[in-house]
């Protein structure tokens, strides 16, 4: 009887671990499939998807042709990248690293199966610095409302979607539609921590000016925009 | 005497080496930094017609060109503006502050610059 037990269990625990192996494999083939995407399509080209190894300087950055996407996985909410790539409408309203030039919206478009396998492998490219234990609710913050217009006018540089209308600079991306986008905790990291994502930027350094609080209700409020 | 010496070079020397390359901006110019930071609300030729100068923008940034406008500040208050923000000399916050983003020296810089544009 026991030993029929032990039987039972240990059968149940080798088809587990066959089955969660086949599982992961058949996972990792599909990233290895989208990293090879990447560089057959020349994405690496315009975007980097590792961390610049020696200091940035200003010239390095505004010689880039595109984002960088080594932290993408901790940038992005889930479920974004895939539908983007396979339509990707503007984000910046200004072409990348202009201050003349419109968008040109013309940016390599994938198949839904091909953007699927592009956007896990660019999903599981993680920054060491995103503060994940802070919690940052998306929603309705008043304090953060008003720190955003008022306070810091960050608007100043950014569109926001007013009642329908787009209102707002062109300097920086877009931060309509923020809540389908981005992850509350990364604009939290972003906002507390400039110098870890973007070390040479436009956008002025907030941390310092704002206190630990006002940066949490400010990311909130960005992070929850429509 | 010997030993100050000693801690000067090897100790404040190799900090001094670190910790200025570190600046992004090391090495930039008052044009420079008036170019990436300012430039986009401001405009190239200081003008006040940079990108984010947008229709829906309820203030427009400062001509820099203008004499008339830019004789009202003193120097203290151009810098006090661009390290505090437009609130230091009661205007609108959309004039942000740079305070964080940039060094006392490249402050001091851009307000030579700034006077230079405006010729006052
Ligand atoms: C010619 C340069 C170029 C190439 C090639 C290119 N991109 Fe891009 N990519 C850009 C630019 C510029 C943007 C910014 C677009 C915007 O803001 O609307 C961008 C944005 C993105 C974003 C959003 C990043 C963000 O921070 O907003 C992702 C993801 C992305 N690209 C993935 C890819 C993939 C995958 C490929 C290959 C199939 C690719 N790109 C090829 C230039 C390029
Ligand atoms: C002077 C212009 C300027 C102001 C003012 C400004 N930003 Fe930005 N912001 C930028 C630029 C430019 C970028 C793009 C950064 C880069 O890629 O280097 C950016 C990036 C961002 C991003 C990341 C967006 C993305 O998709 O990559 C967020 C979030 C953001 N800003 C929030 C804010 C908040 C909140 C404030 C006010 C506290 C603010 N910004 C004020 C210029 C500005
Ligand atoms: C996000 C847009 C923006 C950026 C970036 C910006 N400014 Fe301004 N600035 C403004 C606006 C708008 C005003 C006008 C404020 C008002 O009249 O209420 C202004 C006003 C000023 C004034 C006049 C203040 C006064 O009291 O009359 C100075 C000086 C100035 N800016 C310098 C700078 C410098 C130097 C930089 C770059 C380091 C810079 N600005 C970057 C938007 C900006």
């Amino acid at each position: 009887m026991s030993k029929y037990i032990r039987l039972v269990l240990l059968s149940v625990f080798i088809l587990t671990v066959v089955f969660s192996f086949l599982l992961s494999s058949a996972a990792r083939a599909v990233e290895s499939a989208g990293s090879k995407t990447f560089i057959s399509r020349g994405c690496g080209s315009c975007h980097r998807t590792a961390r610049p190894a020696g200091p940035v300087t200003r010239s390095s950055e505004l010689a880039k042709k595109g984002p960088d996407l080594w932290y993408a996985g901790s940038k992005f909410r889930e479920g974004f990248l895939a539908s983007w790539l396979v339509n990707p409408t503007p984000i910046r309203p200004l072409a990348y690293n202009s201050l003349e030039e419109k968008n040109p919206a013309d940016h390599p478009r994938l198949d839904v199966k091909t953007a699927a396998s592009v956007a896990s492998y660019l999903m599981d490219l993680k920054a060491a610095d995103l503060m994940s234990s802070v919690e940052i609710r998306p929603g309705v913050n008043v304090r953060g409302r008003i720190l955003f217009i008022k306070k810091f006018a960050c608007y100043g540089c950014h569109l926001v979607n007013v009642r329908g209308n787009k209102a707002g600079g062109l300097s920086g991306p877009s931060l309509e539609g923020t809540v389908r986008r981005l992850n509350p905790q990364w604009i939290y990291s972003l906002l507390i921590n400039q110098g870890a994502f973007t070390p040479v930027s436009r956008m002025p350094i907030y941390e310092g000016l704002a206190r630990e609080a006002e940066i949490k209700a400010l990311a909130s409020y960005v992070a929850g925009l429509k | 005497m010997r030993i100050k010496f000693f801690v000067q070079v090897f100790l404040l020397g190799p900090l001094v080496f670190f910790a200025v390359p570190a600046l992004s901006s090391f090495g930039a110019t008052p044009r420079d930094n008036y170019a990436f930071y300012c430039v986009q609300c401001h405009g190239a030729e200081g003008r006040g017609d940079g990108p984010n100068a947008t229709e829906s923008q309820p203030v427009d940034p400062r001509n820099h060109r203008s004499a008339y406008e830019m004789k009202k500040l003193t120097d203290e208050e151009i810098i006090d503006v661009i390290r505090n923000g437009g609130a230091a000399t009661s205007k609108s916050t959309l004039m942000p502050a740079f305070r964080r983003t940039l060094s006392d020296k490249e402050i001091e810089g851009l307000k030579g610059y700034l006077r230079e544009l405006c010729k006052c």
